[in-house]
């Protein structure tokens, strides 16, 4: 795959994340090892902060930290500061219902990891306030079950329970969600857990202990949850994800070697190198040493891949209906059927990603109805031909 | 000799300020950085009389002792910190260096508190507050 075409599919994943040249030129800003106000001034000429969406602003409270406002302009600094203060008081409520959660774990047994936005928020970077929807936890596969239980016990209900975790409110006010495996896409394999056990660090807040995935593997699981969100369109503040792997970039040495091994011990292998992709799209000087580790080979597959992924989800989508796409009946189950054979060719960690992908299973759902259609006339025809001899 | 009392308190920090948020309540209180420091040393065991010579030095003539005093009584009555036997550690040099960096917020004992933090989360941050003073204070009305 030529390099400009792979530029312009990143190009396109972007965009469906609805990103725009002032998140890109935030990030890229972020990213610079020295501020210069006035750079952040210029930024904040384009910024109306009543219009901006509320992710993105969340993400501008970090420049508290990062340049103390300076180029800030000083008529939002309040309201910022406010947003700041309010996103502590949220994570702390968030965080003290999940450690009394864990609590009640530990008196059971069941040991916890506490993942992304939690572990970032209460370990590796306890002074960036961020936006946090939930406390993400993982608890061993076969304790799962009565992990759920022991938070419907505690005041929890279920919101939502897909295949890999299950979300749970606590009324209005907290969430968390409990998954079973370290990456969604093995939650139907086993996956060795113990390569991110072993280098995570425990801890213990309020009486609840639990452990955080090591910076390295933080960042990994960073990366590969934000091309997650990329596939499934889900848009949770598009840069999110890159300011937080900057932030630990820049707080610890990380030894990019571990990362690519855990990465492919845990079959994430292709998305790593696709989000490495995505980050250096607008950080071109970032992540050198990373990028180098990547495989060109893989790279160019997983884009492929990803671009036949998302032409299907395309094809199924319910606003595309209309547009010159082709939607007529025998084009869309020859193209998926075309699709369908070329999954037998795909390695494991393919499958495994598109499984979880419930989309996608629709989509499988449809084309396995319609390649079954043949099979279902041959084994009419040949029972009849039975049929018709024992007559 | 205190501790932080962990059966009831929640805390936080972030910026060298320290969030509390009550787990049975839900009040929430907010302290400045000086403020911070005196919960922080209290709760890793310095006596009070070592937190009060380590501000006085830091601070000189600014150092208001009853303010101190004052500060501390609240902190108890809040339960945030609660007292344990045993003699308390005296001031010593990493006591007296973590103390040194406050000097620059000046000596400001801030203690802000909120009956139920959870009702202010209805006030949007940047739509509905004085820009002035921003979250959680709320539009006044014209």
């Amino acid at each position: 795959m030529p390099e400009n075409r792979q530029e312009c599919f990143l190009d396109e994943l972007w965009r469906r994340m609805n990103v725009r040249d002032k998140d890109i030129r935030f990030i890229q800003l972020y990213a610079e090892p020295d501020h210069d106000p006035l750079q952040w001034t210029a930024f904040f000429s384009t910024v109306d902060l009543p219009q901006e969406p509320y992710p993105f602003n969340c993400l501008l409270t970090r420049l508290d930290r990062k340049t103390q406002w300076q180029g800030v302009p000083d008529e939002l600094v309040p309201m910022l500061s406010g947003l700041k203060k309010k996103l502590i008081a949220k994570n702390a409520v968030q965080m003290m219902d999940g450690m009394m959660l864990v609590k009640e774990l530990n008196q059971r047994n069941i040991p916890v990891l506490l993942i992304k936005g939690g572990a970032l928020r209460t370990v590796l970077l306890p002074d960036v306030p961020r936006r946090m929807t939930d406390l993400d936890i993982v608890v061993p596969a076969d304790r799962y079950k009565e992990s759920y239980e022991t938070a419907l016990a505690n005041g929890y209900h279920t919101v939502s329970n897909v295949m890999y975790s299950i979300d749970l409110h606590k009324g209005d006010r907290s969430t968390v969600d409990i998954h079973h495996s370290m990456f969604k896409n093995n939650f139907q394999t086993d996956e060795p857990a113990e390569l991110i056990l072993n280098d995570a660090s425990e801890h213990r807040r309020n009486g609840a202990v639990f452990k955080v995935p090591s910076p390295e593997d933080t960042f990994l699981m960073t990366m590969i949850n934000a091309v997650d969100n990329f596939l499934q369109g889900s848009d949770k503040g598009p840069v999110t994800w890159l300011a937080d792997c900057l932030d630990i970039e820049e707080r610890y040495p990380l030894h990019y070697e571990t990362m690519v091994e855990h990465a492919k011990a845990f079959r994430v292998w292709p998305q790593f190198q696709t989000g490495v992709l995505l980050m250096r799209r607008f950080l071109p000087l970032h992540f050198a040493e990373l990028y180098r580790m990547t495989d060109t080979r893989i790279r160019t597959k997983t884009i492929k891949r990803m671009e036949r992924l998302l032409k299907c989800r395309d094809l199924t989508q319910e606003e595309l209906k209309g547009k010159p796409l082709p939607v007529r009946a025998w084009h869309r189950i020859g193209f998926l059927s075309a699709y369908y054979i070329g999954i037998h060719h795909l390695d494991d960690s393919t499958i495994t990603i598109i499984r979880a992908f419930p989309g996608m299973l629709k989509e499988w759902q449809r084309v396995d109805r319609a390649s079954q259609l043949p099979h279902a006339f041959l084994n009419t025809a040949v029972r009849w031909k039975k049929e018709r001899k024992e007559a | 000799m205190y501790r932080l009392n962990e059966e009831k308190v929640f805390a936080d920090y972030v910026d060298d300020q320290m969030v509390a948020l009550m787990i049975e309540t839900g009040s929430y209180y907010t302290f400045s950085p000086a403020a911070t420091a005196i919960i922080k040393d209290l709760a890793s065991g310095y006596t009070a009389a070592a937190v009060r010579e380590a501000l006085r030095k830091v601070f000189g003539e600014a150092y208001d002792e009853a303010e101190t005093n004052r500060l501390l009584q609240r902190i108890l009555e809040a339960g945030i910190l609660e007292e344990t036997e045993g003699e308390g550690k005296p001031l010593d040099d990493a006591m007296a260096s973590l103390s040194g960096s406050l000097k620059d917020g000046g000596f400001v004992l801030e203690m802000e508190a909120y009956d139920d933090v959870a009702s202010y989360f209805m006030i949007d941050p940047i739509h509905e507050v004085d820009p002035e003073v921003g979250w959680p204070y709320a539009k006044k009305d014209d």
